[in-house]
Parts: structure tokens; C-alpha cells; sequence
């Protein structure tokens, strides 16, 4: 199913307001013996609504503290935060988020830990609840494990049914701090194209975190380079590349060129 | 060696215990007959087993019962004063450092000095015995849950506020699920010394129960019925050790699959 980019970039800006607006936000820790570090620096980003927008940068350049911004775990104390055009108070639950290591519930089968988020929120559990994680379940090939439990999967059907879980609330924004990084290249690879196929689906904006380059240029419409401590954004590069995605984007010659140029970024030294 | 292995790989696993037990009554028995040690030191388990007989058996319930009664409600108030403390303890740091100093305190103070007192200051009747049976038995369940809600990963705190949870929910659903393992090692020790506790408070002011029975025989020389009480104490221990592992594998079977995937990993 071709299914045209969210927003192409050249394309007219959506009236709708975008789905993450930061501006001027700086973020400053202050640490045990008293010191304190400046972990992000007058950040300024936006994600339009239904946009891919990936962060790279540094180890400890501050990506997953703007991500926990944006979830609203950690308070914007400097600078302002908007999703959806509403001020960031507290995590919302038009909001996903998939964590680094798969967050499972040890002792719920997987599609206990898919219908979690209801039942952790207060919510009843309906049987279109159950119907709906079913789907889940098919769409990430999970059909065969519903009674299954975590320890009973590999990491990267774990990481799967992460990305269900997340996905099964049907948010506006999904928001990434290294999911695919605990996986095996091969497995990443097939994660990277299963999660643009579900995305097509849902039509979820994305704020997404990842220290792989050739990752960062596949998934992306937009990648925000950040440099080291303090972090700020260094850079924003515009992916011009076709959609849909998929392993054939790893063949074209302008894919390498970006890859190339991210890395040459990346590495140049401030 | 074939026969080593053939016991290995079919005998059900109550079987080598049960054999190593015997093996020790029979060679007590041996050393006994033989006369190496006067009877009214250590009596043959047969001398044993037939004190114990001729006592009637509504004698040995009524004993049996009276212990049972106070090591379950002692456990009971310790396991009820445990959790909530623990929960405290896990979630307010400024708590977790006043109260670690007093639980230590009250955890060293040796029961057999102060159970005298207790029973001067309680009265007679239950209340001195049960007392002292929680209070030797509430210190593992504190330290084993608290450690346990603690050791909840952060990632699985994350979910849950980016859920946007109640604390309530969190604990719930979250923290006291992750520490099930923790809190049933906690109970298994507990349990055990709930026993103790209870025969500590029978020998010092009781008129009936398994404590009360050995410290009396004791006292007219009858060694071999204080023996019978003692493996009749080992008994109860056993059963009440198993009955808490039972539960946890009726009720929470997968905190033991948790627990046992943790210890071989
Ligand atoms: N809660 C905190 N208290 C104090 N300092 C913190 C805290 N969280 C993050 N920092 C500091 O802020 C900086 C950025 O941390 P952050 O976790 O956002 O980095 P990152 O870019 O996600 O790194 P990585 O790629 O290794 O995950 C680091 O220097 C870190 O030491
Ligand atoms: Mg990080």
C-alpha cells in the first residue's frame, strides 16, 4: 500500500498545531556534591503533527532529558513546552512512550502487558479492549504468544510488545528513547521497517532517539543533530527521501549521502 | 554408582531427605543402645517414641493448638505491622533513615530478656505471648519488602508515571507485584521464627502449649517427653514452612518462577 510521506518537507504547513513545540528550553542539574551541570542549553524543536523527527547526539548530550520533558516526567523550568498546542503540565495520555529496555511486567502474559496502560490508568478493560490487542498481537507477529510470558520471549519480541503496548492506546505522539539499541543489527533492521509499517497505520508523530546513523536517515523526516554538553541543537537536516521507507531506501545512493553527511556532523568536533 | 544415579533421576524429591533423617535416627539409635551416652542425657529415639505415645493424643492437641494459635496470630500481627511499614519505608526516605535506627534497636534487644517484662507489663492471657511472637518475627518481613519495593526498575517507574498513575495504582500494580519474591523469603524466615518466639513466651509464663510442655518435663527429669516435644516443635516448624511456600505457589505461582529464574541467572 503506497502511502504518501505525513508531510513531505516543501509541503504547506498543517493548520493543525504541531505535536511538539519546545522553545528556549535549558535545563540545568544540580548533583549530589553540590555542582551542577547544564545538561540543555536554549533547545528549540518542533515536530509537526504526523512528522518523523529523530534526535542524535552525543552520549550525555541531553536527548533522553528533552524526551522525558516531553513526556512530561521532568518539569520545563526554563523555556516553554507545548503538545498539541496545549502547555506540557504532566504526561498525557494522548502520549506513548517505548523506553530503552522493553519496561514488561514480569508476571503479565503479553497481552496482559498490552492492556496495561487501561488498567494502570483506572480504566475498565473491555472485550473491544481484548479484540483490539489481539489485532496488536498479529500486526507486531506476536499472534502465537498471547498467554506467553516476558521471560518466555527474546529481546526483540519483548521490544515488540513494547511498541504494541504503546501503539494499542492509538497516540498522537509516540515518543522513543532508544528502543532498538539492546537488538541484535539484523533484528534492528526489521524493527526499523515494522515500525514505519505500523506507523503508517496510526499515523502517530514521532519523537524518536537513536545513536545509529543509517537508523536516524531511514526512519526520519527531520533529524536534530545535538552537540555535547551543554546540549543544544547543532542541526536540523531536512530527509528528502522517498517513501514509503523500506529495506529498498537502504539501496539508494542519496540514502548513503545523507548517512555520510549526519556522520560527518556528528564527529566534527565543535 | 548406577544406583546413585537410578535414585537421581527417579526418586521423588522428598526421598533423599527423608532418607538422610532416617539414617541420622538410626545411627542415634545405635550410639544410644550401645550405652556411649547415659539415657537421661540423650535418650534412644525409640525411648523417645514411646514417651510420646503414652501421653493421649487430646493431651498433645491441646499442647499442639495452643502454640499453633500463637505463632499464626503472632505472625499475623507481624505480617499486618510489617507491610504498611514497609511501604513507608520504601517510599519516604526521610523515614527510612529515623525508623531503621529503632527496628535495629528493637531487633537486637533479646527477646528472653524482655519477655518476662512484657508478660509483668501485659498481664496474663494471650496478649504478652502473641506480642513477643511478633516482635521476633516482623523484622525480616520489613527489611525483605522494603528491599523488594526498592528494587523495582526504574524503567518500570517511568511507565508508570508517564501513565500518569496514582501511587496507589503504583504500589499496587507495580512495586508490591515486583516484591512478591522478596516478601515470601521474608515470610518463610519469618515463620519459622514465629515459633521460636512462641515457645520463648511459653517458657516464660504459660500453662499449656509445646514450650510449656518440654520446660515441665524438663523440670521432673523427664527428658525423653521434652525430646517428644521438640520433635513434635520441628514438626510444626516444617508444615508452617511448607503451608507459606504452598500458598505462594497457589496463590502467586509466578513470583516463584520470578524468584527461581533470578537465583539461577
Ligand atoms: N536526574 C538527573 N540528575 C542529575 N543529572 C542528570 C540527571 N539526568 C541527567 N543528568 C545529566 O544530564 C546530562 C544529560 O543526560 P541524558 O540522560 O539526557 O543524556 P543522553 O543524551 O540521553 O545520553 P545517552 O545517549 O547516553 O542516553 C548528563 O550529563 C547527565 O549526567
Ligand atoms: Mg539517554
Amino acid at each position: 500500500m503506497a502511502c504518501a510521506p505525513a508531510h513531505p518537507p516543501g509541503a504547506a504547513r498543517p493548520l493543525a498545531p504541531p505535536a511538539v513545540a519546545l522553545e528556549h528550553v535549558s535545563q540545568v542539574f544540580r548533583g549530589t556534591g553540590g555542582q551542577s551541570v547544564t545538561a540543555l542549553r536554549d533547545i528549540s524543536l518542533e515536530v509537526a503533527a504526523h512528522s518523523f523527527t529523530v534526535i542524535v547526539g552525543p552520549s550525555g548530550c541531553g536527548k533522553s532529558t528533552v524526551l522525558r520533558m516531553v513526556a512530561g516526567l521532568l518539569p520545563i523550568r526554563a523555556g516553554t513546552g507545548r503538545i498539541f498546542g496545549h502547555p506540557i503540565e504532566r504526561p498525557r495520555d494522548d502520549t506513548a512512550m517505548v523506553f530503552q529496555r522493553p519496561a514488561l511486567l514480569p508476571w503479565l502474559t503479553v497481552t496482559d502487558n498490552l492492556l496495561f496502560p487501561l488498567r494502570h490508568r483506572g480504566r475498565p478493560v473491555t472485550g473491544a479492549d481484548r479484540d483490539r490487542a489481539a489485532r496488536m498481537l498479529e500486526t507486531i507477529g506476536l499472534q502465537d504468544f498471547a498467554r506467553s510470558f516476558p521471560a518466555e520471549l527474546s529481546g526483540g519480541m519483548q521490544q515488540r510488545v513494547g511498541i504494541g503496548r504503546a501503539l494499542l492506546g492509538a497516540p498522537s505522539l509516540l515518543l522513543m528513547d532508544e528502543p532498538f539499541s539492546a537488538l541484535d543489527a539484523l533484528t534492528r533492521d526489521e524493527m526499523s521497517f515494522e515500525l514505519l509499517r505500523l506507523r503508517e497505520r496510526h499515523r502517530s508523530a514521532v519523537l524518536f532517539i537513536t545513536h545509529s546513523i543509517p537508523e536516524a536517515v531511514l526512519l526520519a523526516d527531520r533529524i536534530c543533530v545535538m552537540s555535547a554538553r551543554p546540549g543544544t541543537i547543532r542541526e536540523t537536516i531536512e530527509v528528502d527521501l522517498p517513501a514509503p521507507r523500506g529495506p529498498q531506501t537502504l539501496r539508494l545512493p542519496r540514502f548513503h549521502d545523507l548517512c555520510e553527511h549526519l556522520r560527518a556532523l556528528l564527529t566534527e568536533r565543535a | 554408582m548406577p544406583l546413585f544415579r537410578l535414585l537421581r533421576a527417579s526418586a521423588p524429591l522428598w526421598l533423599p531427605p527423608a532418607l538422610a533423617v532416617a539414617g541420622l535416627l538410626a545411627l542415634w539409635e545405635v550410639t544410644a543402645r550401645a550405652g556411649l551416652i547415659p539415657p537421661f542425657l540423650l535418650p534412644a529415639p525409640s525411648a523417645v517414641a514411646a514417651a510420646a505415645l503414652a501421653v493421649p493424643a487430646p493431651q498433645w492437641l491441646g499442647h499442639v493448638w495452643a502454640t499453633l494459635r500463637i505463632v499464626l496470630l503472632g505472625f499475623a500481627a507481624a505480617v499486618a505491622i510489617s507491610l504498611p511499614l514497609a511501604v513507608a519505608i520504601s517510599r519516604f526516605a526521610l523515614f527510612r533513615r529515623s525508623i531503621y535506627p529503632i527496628l535495629l534497636v528493637i531487633q537486637s534487644t533479646p527477646i528472653v530478656a524482655i519477655a518476662p517484662i512484657l508478660v509483668v507489663t501485659l498481664g496474663a492471657g494471650d496478649l504478652p505471648r502473641v506480642v513477643i511472637t511478633a516482635m521476633i518475627a516482623f523484622f525480616p518481613i520489613v527489611v525483605g519488602t522494603s528491599t523488594g519495593l526498592l528494587q523495582c526498575p526504574d524503567e518500570l517507574i517511568e511507565l508508570s508515571r508517564s501513565l500518569g498513575a496514582t501511587t496507589g495504582r503504583e504500589y499496587r500494580q507495580i512495586r508490591l507485584p515486583y516484591a512478591l519474591p522478596h516478601l515470601f523469603s521474608a515470610l518463610r524466615v519469618a515463620i519459622t521464627l514465629a515459633v521460636i518466639g512462641a515457645v520463648v513466651a511459653e517458657f516464660v509464663a504459660a500453662d499449656e502449649g509445646v514450650g510449656y510442655f518440654i520446660r515441665t518435663s524438663t523440670a521432673f527429669f523427664r527428658i525423653p517427653l521434652a525430646f517428644a516435644g521438640l520433635a513434635l516443635l520441628s514438626v510444626l516448624t516444617l508444615a508452617l514452612f511448607g503451608l507459606v511456600g504452598l500458598v505462594q505457589r497457589l496463590f502467586f505461582p509466578h513470583s516463584l518462577a520470578a524468584s527461581d529464574a533470578r537465583r539461577s541467572s
